[in-house]
């Protein structure tokens, strides 16, 4: 498993444990002093990176998913998770 | 309409979390909105829904110390709370707030910014839920939605002690707890800080129920917690202080 803290510029101190195969996610827990409407779509969106192959598309597919799912999020966006997941990036 | 209006005093965070949980259910019940201040006492640290506690608290210094520590309904970061806060909670339904989410923050921390005004002092709101007194955190918030009800709470802080605060809170690196201590201690300040003799709590419940009835055109009617109500607490209290709630993330 690898752990990363990440802060967008402008954004909130995400917690991120992962674990990654190739462009597949095996392991994922988000954690941080973000906000999300409704807080019960957590599990869906980790259970979402789970699921999706890590490539080009991910970012457009995980954008889709918050908008058909109505959830909202403040303090980061699905490139921020995209880029967690696919560089070395730590900040 | 009426704006019904409750001062619990200074509790725990178990106690003061379940309240505005158990009234949360009382608005979505009744459509009354609720303007609620309190306060922490003993001392305790809350996280954000989205945080570890393993992450963010050194808990097991915190027990110690006897401050409880308590995962909230809404996100954001962790908090120490000690008696130099003043606590507000709204709890109103979503009809009354503007829908959007970034917009509503701003909408409800309007009365907060008129309160200080009338103080002297000049603050401004700082999306996406803080409110800034020359460049310095004053007061941070936080809110959530649940069947057709917003419930809005938030913090202005009076005085701070930035090193009481860190002495509990973990930090992302070790190594750089000193600095990130400092950078806190130029970035927040207390209202105390800026007035030349220090606010009672009880004027703050005046001056604030005033600003807020005022900027949603509903009139103050004082609000009591009956026994269903007490007894709700009681129940939802269970959850404040249990591990599953608390560890969950």
């Amino acid at each position: 498993m690898t752990f990363k803290n990440f802060k967008p510029t402008g954004g909130k101190l995400l917690r991120i444990e992962y674990k990654t195969n190739n462009k597949s996610v095996s392991e994922f827990k988000l954690r941080g002093d973000f906000f999300m409407h409704p807080e019960s779509c957590l599990e869906s969106i980790e259970d979402f990176v789970l699921n999706t192959i890590l490539d080009s598309e991910f970012t457009n597919k995980m954008n889709q998913f918050l908008l058909e799912n109505q959830i909202q999020i403040f303090g980061f966006t699905a490139e921020n998770i995209y880029e967690i997941l696919t560089t070395n990036q730590c900040s | 309409m009426q704006l019904k209006l409750i001062n619990t005093g200074f509790n725990s965070a178990s106690f003061n979390f379940a309240c505005d949980e158990a009234i949360l259910d009382y608005v979505q019940k009744t459509g009354q909105p609720v303007l609620r201040f309190y306060g922490f006492n003993p001392t305790a640290c809350t996280i954000g829904y989205f945080q570890g506690m393993n992450l963010e608290i050194d808990h097991k210094k915190a027990s110690m110390a006897s401050v409880e520590c308590v995962r909230r309904l809404t996100g954001g970061g962790a908090v120490m709370h000690d008696q130099n806060q003043f606590t507000y909670s709204l709890i109103i339904p979503e009809s009354f707030v503007p829908k959007n989410i970034q917009e509503s923050y701003e909408f409800i921390c309007q009365p907060i910014l008129n309160a200080l005004s009338k103080l002297g002092l000049n603050a401004n709101f700082a999306p996406l839920n803080d409110i800034l007194l020359n460049a310095q955190k004053i007061s941070g918030n936080a809110q959530t939605r649940k069947g057709g009800v917003v419930l809005q709470h938030g913090t202005l802080l009076l005085d701070v002690d930035v090193d009481l605060m860190f002495s509990l809170l973990l930090v992302p690196d070790e190594k750089m707890r000193d600095k990130l201590v400092a950078s806190v201690k130029k970035r927040v300040t207390g209202i105390n800080n800026h007035l030349q003799s220090q606010i009672k709590f009880e004027d703050l419940v005046s001056l604030l129920s005033t600003e807020f009835a005022d900027h949603l055109d509903l009139n103050l009617e004082s609000f009591d917690l009956d026994v269903e109500l007490m007894l709700e607490i009681k129940n939802l209290q269970k959850k404040y202080l249990s591990d599953e709630w608390n560890f969950k993330y």
